[in-house]
């Protein structure tokens, strides 16, 4: 999952993205309102957490302009702003989600998590296809009742896969919702993180999961 | 009972009612008082005839009968006399008495007794007896003779005590009939007049904390409750600026230390759950938001102190031209960093009287401020202009993205102009902590924003040494 944050705090911006980077997501940065709508424009990502008080364009302006350009983007609001009617305006204006600040990273990313849910439309947080099963909560991936070991990106990888079920996925698609613009993402990333992933599953049950669509991408579903 | 119209109705039914009360009673005696008296009279006129007819002849006395006067004594009539010598034997007595006798007294003098008494068939009249001497007959009176005698004159009082209740009828109708409506023209006419007072207090009932923005309607309040209206929305005035200026406090006061406690917070929390995480930089990223709270605590307990007027002054002469070269120096690299130019224009020998701790504070703020928020390129001109035994300090640089209600909120706590966030040294404390310290010191300190789009502050009352003064030219 691709997150955006937009924070001109560098101390709290930081934290933040290595807490969601440890937590699997792939996360950019933007420290003020113009980098943050460039970004939110020109990239695809499944949650933006927006600062409403920035340098430059503010908050409920970039969050004005990407609805605007019909952009669906989950929006998180990460503010200090704390009034009843900071909170409406910030919702009325087309943010999913409002969390004032301080706050605790574990809320966050329930929230964040959440949010990316139900851009796949499903709230539920056990994903299970055949004898696979994710735990989107506990970032847990069992096979014929074995765990599986993934590192972060591997999760993410195959939990985007499994949100996406029956339905092939590009590798531009995983690129741009695994790897962040900071990550530099090798002609062969994707392939090598499917190949390292359907080494772990057929560990458990050797029977083929993710199926490669030659020219077209990857499926994850039971033939 | 404790409402106004209550406490007034009830005072002025009492009033009312004893008013009331009182006139009936003085109206029913007053009438039978009158309706006695005419009474009395009529008896007296008639007695006067009777007396007339009595004379004494040949040293008796005697009552000549006129037959037109006895009429109205005849048997079965209302009228009745007796006429008695002084003895009690009887000269006299009409026809309507038949058997019956009135009382005989003797009166001491010529003044009429009345009295009242009933008639063994139920009547009751009033007799009045009166001692008199008969006429003489001129050639009858015997020396010094004076024969005297007694009239009992009496007439039935029916007619008189029909009036006397019919009086007392009218008098206890009117009464109750007031009796009903008092109360209820007394409550109409007080609940009309009381509108207003009930309207005002209707309207002051609905405001509170929330809706502070409400007025008294003044339109239609009579002139004895239009001074409290006024004054009332002149304090409501008052006091929403003032919730306004708390709850705009307050909220500056919770973004400010929100942030930095947000930063800390996910600063920890990271730590504590991913170890490896912890590096030199972020221990020193604490420490400074750490520092950064202190400064801020430190920066309102110093405003707090300066509004309370704790603050010790301590006067001494400045040279304002090296003591503001001195600060700009402290900013030296910000300035060339941002390309900024300061042009001063402070006579070389001016003398200022001021605490020079204070007057440090003040200066190093506006110049930072200037320094801070100035476009980059943009020219600082700090000036100070004399003016008899008084000195006015200017400084100004560009401020394009100040509006005129910007200028207005500049000595708030806490306020900032969104737009303005960076540089993060700034949290919204120093101008007001400036404006609390300038009026410790006596100065006046405004903000203006002129046409060029110059922000430009203004320090006056500056106490000048009088024999050292030197106007700018």
């Amino acid at each position: 999952m691709r997150v955006l944050i937009v924070e001109d705090s560098t101390r709290l911006r930081e934290a933040l993205s290595t807490y969601l980077r440890r937590n699997g997501f792939a996360v950019d940065t933007a420290t003020d309102g113009d980098d943050g709508l460039f970004l939110a424009e020109t990239n695809q990502y499944d949650v933006i957490i927006l600062d409403l008080m920035l340098p430059g364009i503010d908050g409920i302006s970039i969050l004005k302009s990407i609805r605007k350009s019909n952009n669906k983007t989950s929006v998180l609001i990460l503010t200090a702003k704390d009034s009843i009617n900071d909170r409406v305006l910030g919702l009325e204006t087309g943010a999913d989600d409002y969390l004032v600040k301080p706050f605790a990273l574990e809320e966050l990313l329930a929230r964040v998590k959440a949010l990316c849910r139900r851009a796949y439309s499903d709230k539920n947080t056990r994903i299970i296809i055949g004898d696979l099963e994710i735990d989107t909560v506990a970032r847990k991936v069992t096979r014929s009742g074995k765990v599986i070991q993934l590192q972060p990106r591997e999760y993410a990888l195959l939990e985007y896969l499994a949100r996406r079920r029956g339905h092939i996925v590009t590798r531009t698609e995983i690129e741009e919702h695994i790897y962040s613009d900071e990550n530099d993402v090798m002609s062969n990333s994707v392939d090598s993180a499917i190949c390292v992933i359907r080494r772990k599953l057929a560990e458990a049950n050797p029977a083929p999961i993710i199926h490669t669509h030659r020219g077209l991408g990857y499926e994850l579903s039971i033939k | 009972m404790n409402t106004i119209r209550k406490r007034l109705s009830f005072n002025l039914l009492l009033a009312i009612g004893a008013i009331t009360l009182a006139t009936g009673i003085i109206v029913y005696f007053w009438s039978k008082s009158s309706l006695e008296n005419l009474f009395n009279s009529r008896l007296l006129s008639n007695a006067d005839t009777l007396i007339n007819l009595t004379e004494v002849d040949k040293s008796r006395i005697e009552f000549e009968y006129e037959n037109e006067i006895m009429h109205n004594y005849r048997t079965n009539g209302s009228e009745f006399f007796e006429i008695y010598q002084t003895n009690e034997k009887i000269i006299a007595h009409s026809p309507s008495l038949g058997n019956l006798h009135l009382p005989f007294i003797l009166p001491d003098s010529n003044e009429p007794i009345y009295n009242n008494l009933k008639l063994p068939d139920g009547r009751i009249i009033k007799t009045a007896t009166i001692r008199y001497s008969p006429r003489y007959e001129d050639s009858n009176r015997k020396n010094n003779e004076n024969l005297e005698a007694v009239l009992v004159i009496g007439s039935d009082r029916k007619q008189l005590d029909n009036s006397l209740a019919a009086i007392k009828l009218v008098v206890i109708g009117c009464g109750a009939l007031l009796f009903i409506a008092i109360p209820i023209l007394v409550n109409f006419i007080i609940k009309r007049e009381l509108k207003p007072l009930q309207q005002l207090a209707d309207q002051t009932s609905k405001i509170n904390v929330n809706t502070l923005n409400l007025r008294i309607t003044a339109n239609n309040l009579p002139d004895e409750l239009l001074p409290i209206a006024t004054r009332l929305n002149e304090s409501l005035a008052r006091l929403e600026q003032s919730f306004e200026h708390e709850r705009r406090f307050s909220s500056y006061v919770a973004h400010e230390l929100r942030t930095p406690i947000a930063e800390l917070r996910a600063i920890a929390e990271l730590i504590i759950q991913y170890p490896d995480t912890q590096t030199t930089e972020t221990d020193r990223d604490i420490l400074n938001i750490a520092l950064h709270l202190e400064s801020i605590i430190q920066k309102l307990l110093t405003l707090s102190r300066a509004e309370r007027a704790e603050l010790q002054i301590n006067t001494e002469e400045i040279n304002p031209l090296q003591f503001i070269s001195n600060i700009c120096q402290n900013y030296e690299k910000k300035i060339k960093r941002r390309n900024l130019s300061i042009n001063l224009k402070i006579p070389p020998d001016l003398t200022l009287v001021a605490d020079s701790t204070l007057f440090k504070s003040i200066i190093t703020n506006l110049i930072e401020n200037a320094v801070d928020y100035a476009p980059e390129r943009d020219e600082i001109t700090i000036e100070i202009n004399s003016e008899n035994s008084a000195s006015t300090f200017k400084i100004s640089n560009t401020a394009r993205d100040l509006t005129q209600k910007d200028i207005d909120h500049l000595f708030d706590r806490f306020w900032r102009k969104d737009t303005v966030r960076s540089p993060s040294s700034h949290i919204g404390l120093g101008l007001p902590l400036t404006l609390s310290i300038a009026r410790i010191l006596g100065l006046e300190l405004s903000a203006s924003l002129n046409s060029n789009s110059k922000i430009v502050f203004t320090l006056s009352n500056l106490k000048t040494v009088a024999d050292e003064l030197h106007p700018v030219s």
